[in-house]
């Protein structure tokens, strides 16, 4: 119930935000692509998943859109830098397909910490 | 003479005779009357002498009666006496008896006293007659010797025995004859008279007493010396005028004459002249007064025709009296009203005539050949812009005014009107009006021939055209206009008639459409046309021409046009519909729009782009923060000690090295692009500046985990060092992201002809055909998604491009396709190597600076604690200050050998107190300047200010280690 999968391309980001996270008591492993964190999440599953939406090889959304359908009962939370644009509103389109919490990067890492906290009551 | 003249002469004429023989007349008249007067005067007069006659007679009766009473012959006197006493008594205007002896001795005296001497009896010659014829005479008028009163004797010859013896005598008073006289009832102023013997007065009418005895006027004496009766005009004894009628009597010798008045004689004729003068000037008077009447009845209405003839004749309008009277003047009036209304008329239409002159503008000429005369109207004079009248009258005075140019040709155009079997001309010419205006007028002409086909006159007419060819002129540059419009417009222009035949088509829309007009023109214009148009189009005019149903025709709409070659392109259509005569046309403008709709489509692009490009800037600004802010939070939760500690450090240097140097490619990038950057040339040699770059990119370890290949050969350009590391630090940095692990990246510098060329070739993922065109523009990306390769912003190679440009070089990139790599080229113009190659300047060493007293000014507290910090971790002595006084006031006590100063302080600027310290500490201090305005010319400000170096913002730890150590 504390596993966290991260996927995001930027390997300062994500081993940063794993050293919080671990910090904070969660067991936390990372994925660079959309991809990758499926097959991680095959092997190894977690609880929560953590991405960005703009990733190399697959687009976040798509991710997101995967893990709902192959894994439904983890919980999502998008951090993403990409802005709110008219055209693209990133985080709502997550947010409608499935992510619980969105969050714009940069963000208060504990405010990270109490969603997650939320999510885990049933 | 007037009418009236005539008339009144011809009356007058008419009466002259009428009045001599009224003259004659009367004069017969007048005398018939004097004739008739004298006449009865006469007979008046026989009458009275009858009656003195008779008076005398009685006398002589009784005193003859008396000479036979006895005692005469017996000479008894004494009886006899007796007797005449008798008789004497008997007879009352008896006064006397006398009786005488022959001898005239008286004899016996009645009155005379007895006895008393006895004068002899008078004689006035009376006793030789009586003795002479034994007649009783009548004595004259005697003063008696013894009546002693004037008395006339009557004597008789007493006769005894046949002699005489006595002469008795009976004096007899006058009266007796007076009263027969005066008895007489004459008129008053008339007299009678009775004369005796010797014309001597008896008795007369008037002043009987006082004229008796008197001899009778003289001019009575003459008539009776001429004849013993007659009528004569006179005078009386008193000198009055009388006509005077008289008569001597036979018997007794005595005379009766009358006197009447002359004004009584002639008052008759007088009166009898007086009327018929009268009843002759009446008739005058009458005749001329009805010669008056009638002459008016005639004179007027012919004196109003008179009136009207001239007042027609001076071309008045006039007004012709109704006459009633004259037949004649009557027919003439008719004749004049109809002459009136012909003449009106004949007006009426000269001033048409001259009014459609004068509207037209249009003079006549006529041109006298023989005489050479020419004549002109007012109006073409008018036309010629001369005064009334003062045309010079000759073909030479026309000639003039006609304009150089067309001379010859109005020459011409005369001279073959004259020709035989020609007779009119028809021509347009100038001419130039006196105050120099030029006109253009239209003449025509035609010859009048004799008999013998010799040109006698021509005459012809001028009409001003000015305005027209004015308007002939507008209208032509109008159409030269137009004409220019639509060839030289850029829009092709097409019209069509009603069955959708070409009928003109503009260069443009040759142009367009790849045919020339001719190929086109009279075709149907569905050839320009692709289908579903080409099929519709004949359908569509159809019912367009039966409905009035427009699709096309007033508005603009886009479709599809076909062009010779066949290919369609897009283009805008705008119909309209106008008439020519009856005829429907339609003119199309047509506008090939496949430039306008390729820039539109790229433009939509560049708004993608720009869209993706902030989208990315966002992610590309906010993930190095978040990495940040992540790391920052396991700093605060982490000992310093521990190995998390020390991976969030090393994740910040990362991080904000990466910032840095995104946010330096965005200003560089905006710099450049506004034309702010400047270049600070010099000469250098390409391979060293490529070489240190890859060399300090080695001991960075950023080339770690990649293959690199440098080949470099000198070539020298004139150029900016740091621009020039710029441009392959980018090129090298989009080598490493395309290039997966363990590729291959080959660096070469060399030179090529003029050319220094710098080539950055990797074994990357290549480049998409449809990217190569436009990789270098500025926010360009590939076609991708949010799942992104690991891809800038789309900045660097629109700054590598523009940087290389403000060089004058240029920048391309090759690739053999997706997956097989990628080649990028820099071409610089090469110099000349310098005389003396640079030798190459090893890089110092760096060596370690010996500690240093450091004064940080800057307000801001992260910024000057992490300079404090960092400065303090090198070993220096450091003193802060939040701004300039309190930096000021730090610098008298510490003496600080190096002073850091932000330019931006809240109270005075770090140029102010750079140079107070300047002032104050004099050359013993390095100043430098911190900013985050990077530009040369914040660099020069701050070098005048006493600056000796300037930072720009961030600084890197190394960067400010290696400028303090500098200092000596």
């Amino acid at each position: 119930v504390n596993t966290i999968l991260i996927a995001d391309d930027n390997r300062d980001f994500s081993a940063a935000l794993k050293l919080a996270l671990e910090a904070a008591g969660y067991i936390v492993y990372l994925a660079a692509t959309g991809r990758e964190a499926i097959l991680v999440q095959r092997s190894t599953p977690a609880s929560f998943f953590i991405t960005d939406l703009v990733m190399p090889d697959t687009d976040g959304l798509e991710a997101v859109a995967a893990f709902r359908k192959e894994f439904p009962t983890v919980k999502i939370v998008v951090v993403s830098g990409a802005q709110r644009l008219d055209r693209s509103r990133y985080l709502e389109t997550a947010k409608l397909i499935g992510a619980d919490f969105t969050f714009q990067k940069p963000f208060e890492v504990e405010a990270l910490l109490e969603a997650l906290k939320s999510l885990r009551r049933p | 003479m007037s009418l009236r003249s005539y008339l009144t002469a011809l009356t007058l004429a008419t009466l002259l005779p009428v009045a001599i023989f009224a003259a004659i007349v009367g004069y017969f008249l007048v005398d018939h009357e004097r004739d008739t007067f004298r006449r009865g005067a006469e007979e008046r007069t026989q009458a009275l002498l009858t009656a003195v006659d008779a008076e005398l007679k009685g006398s002589i009766d009784t005193i003859q009666a008396l000479s036979l009473v006895a005692g005469l012959y017996d000479g008894n006197l004494p009886y006899f006496r007796v007797s005449a006493r008798r008789v004497l008594e008997s007879q009352p205007h008896w006064a006397n008896i006398n009786l005488a002896l022959p001898d005239r001795q008286r004899v016996l005296d009645l009155i005379a006293p007895e006895g008393a001497p006895l004068p002899p009896i008078t004689d006035d010659g009376e006793i030789a007659i009586l003795l002479r014829e034994r007649k009783p005479v009548v004595a004259g008028m005697a003063l008696g010797p013894t009546s002693k009163s004037s008395n006339f004797a009557v004597r008789v010859p007493v006769i005894r025995d046949g002699a005489i013896r006595y002469v008795l005598s009976a004096v007899v008073e006058p009266d007796s004859i007076g009263r027969l006289v005066s008895t007489q009832d004459l008129p008053a102023g008339w007299v009678a008279v009775v004369l005796d013997r010797n014309n001597r007065i008896v008795a007369r009418s008037v002043e009987s007493e006082k004229s008796r005895g008197q001899l009778a006027s003289q001019s009575l004496r003459d008539a009776l010396a001429r004849a013993p009766s007659g009528w004569f005009r006179g005078s009386t004894i008193e000198g009055r005028e009388v006509y005077t009628p008289y008569r001597r009597s036979e018997v007794t010798g005595w005379t009766f004459a009358m006197g009447i008045p002359a004004e009584a004689v002639d008052a008759a004729a007088v009166r009898a002249a007086w009327l018929l003068v009268l009843g002759l000037l009446g008739a005058i008077g009458l005749a001329i007064a009805f010669a008056h009447l009638v002459g008016r009845r005639i004179s007027a209405p012919i004196a109003s025709l008179a009136a009207a003839t001239a007042a027609m004749a001076r071309g008045q309008s006039i007004q012709i009296p109704d006459s009633r009277g004259v037949t004649e003047i009557r027919v003439l009036a008719t004749a004049l009203r109809a002459a009136t209304q012909t003449q009106a008329a004949l007006r009426a239409s000269e001033e048409r005539l001259r009014m459609v002159l004068g509207a037209g503008r249009m003079g006549n000429w006529e041109w006298n050949v023989r005489t050479g005369e020419v004549t002109w109207s007012t109006d073409l004079e008018a036309i010629h812009g001369m005064a009334p009248g003062s045309f010079a009258g000759t073909f030479a005075a026309f000639q003039k005014d006609i304009h150089p140019d067309d001379l010859n040709e109005v020459q011409r155009a005369v001279a073959q009107s004259m020709e035989h079997g020609r007779s009119e001309h028809h021509i347009e010419y100038r001419i130039i009006r006196p105050d120099g205006a030029v006109r253009w007028v239209e003449g025509r002409g035609k010859v009048f021939r004799d008999d013998s086909g010799t040109p006698v006159r021509l005459v012809g007419v001028c009409m001003d055209i000015t305005d027209r060819k004015r308007a002939e002129e507008e209208l032509r540059q109008a159409e030269e206009r137009t004409r220019s419009v639509v060839d030289h417009v850029v829009d092709g222009i097409i019209t069509i008639d009603e069955r959708g035949a070409v009928e003109t088509f503009n260069p443009a829309a040759e142009r367009i459409f790849g045919y020339v007009a001719s190929e086109v023109v009279g075709r149907n214009v569905n050839m320009l046309m692709p289908e579903p148009y080409r099929g519709n189009h004949d359908g569509y005019l159809a019912n367009y021409l039966r409905t009035g149903q427009a699709k096309i025709i007033g508005s603009g709409r886009e479709v599809e046009g076909r062009r010779k070659d066949g290919s369609i392109f897009p283009m805008d259509l705008a119909v309209s519909a106008f008439y020519i005569g009856s005829g429907r046309r339609f003119t199309g403008i047509v506008r090939d729009i496949t430039e306008r709709k390729q820039a539109e489509q790229a433009l939509r692009e560049a708004d993608r782009a720009k869209d993706e490009f902030l989208a990315m800037l966002s992610h590309e600004l906010r993930n190095p923060l978040a990495a940040l802010t992540t790391a920052a939070h396991v700093l605060q939760v982490a000992e310093p000690g521990q190995t998390a500690a020390a991976q969030a450090r090393g994740v910040v240097d990362r991080q904000t090295k990466h910032m840095a140097r995104l946010i330096e490619d965005l200003l560089d990038i905006s710099r450049v692009t506004m034309g702010k950057a400047t270049l600070e040339r010099e000469v250098l040699n390409l391979a060293d500046v490529v070489s240190n770059v890859v060399q300090s990119w080695r001991a960075a370890g950023r080339l770690d985990g990649a293959r690199m290949l440098l080949t470099a050969a000198p070539a020298w350009v004139n150029a900016d060092r740091v621009r020039i590391e710029q441009i392959f630090s980018n090129l090298l940095d989009n080598a490493l992201k395309f290039t997966p692990a363990a590729g291959r990246i080959t660096v070469s510098v060399r030179q090529e002809g003029g050319d220094a060329v710098l080539e950055v070739s990797d074994e990357g993922e290549g480049i998409a055909p449809e990217v190569s065109g436009r990789m270098f523009e500025l926010f360009a990306q590939g076609p991708r998604g949010l799942a992104r390769s690991e891809g800038g912003m789309g900045i660097g190679l629109a700054l590598v491009k523009r940087l290389a440009g403000m060089h004058g070089g240029s920048v391309s990139a090759a690739s053999e396709g997706r997956g097989r790599g990628a080649v990028f080229t820099v071409r610089l113009p090469a110099v000349m190597a310098p005389e003396r190659a640079r030798e190459q300047q090893p890089v110092p060493a760096q060596k370690a600076a010996g500690p240093r007293r450091v004064l940080v000014i800057e307000d801001n507290d992260d910024t000057r604690q992490m300079l404090r910090a960092t400065l303090a971790l090198g070993g220096h002595e450091v003193r802060e200050a939040a701004d300039g006084a309190t930096g000021l006031a730090a610098a008298a006590e510490l003496r600080p050998e190096v002073a850091l100063i932000d330019i931006g302080l809240p109270d005075i600027d770090g140029y102010e107190v750079a140079r107070r310290l300047r002032s104050t500490l004099d050359g013993a201090i390095m100043l430098i300047a911190l900013t985050g305005y990077g530009q040369a010319e914040d660099q020069r400000q701050a070098l005048e200010a006493g600056f000796d170096l300037h930072l720009t913002k961030p600084v890197t730890p190394e960067r400010l280690a290696q400028a303090i150590a500098a200092l000596r």
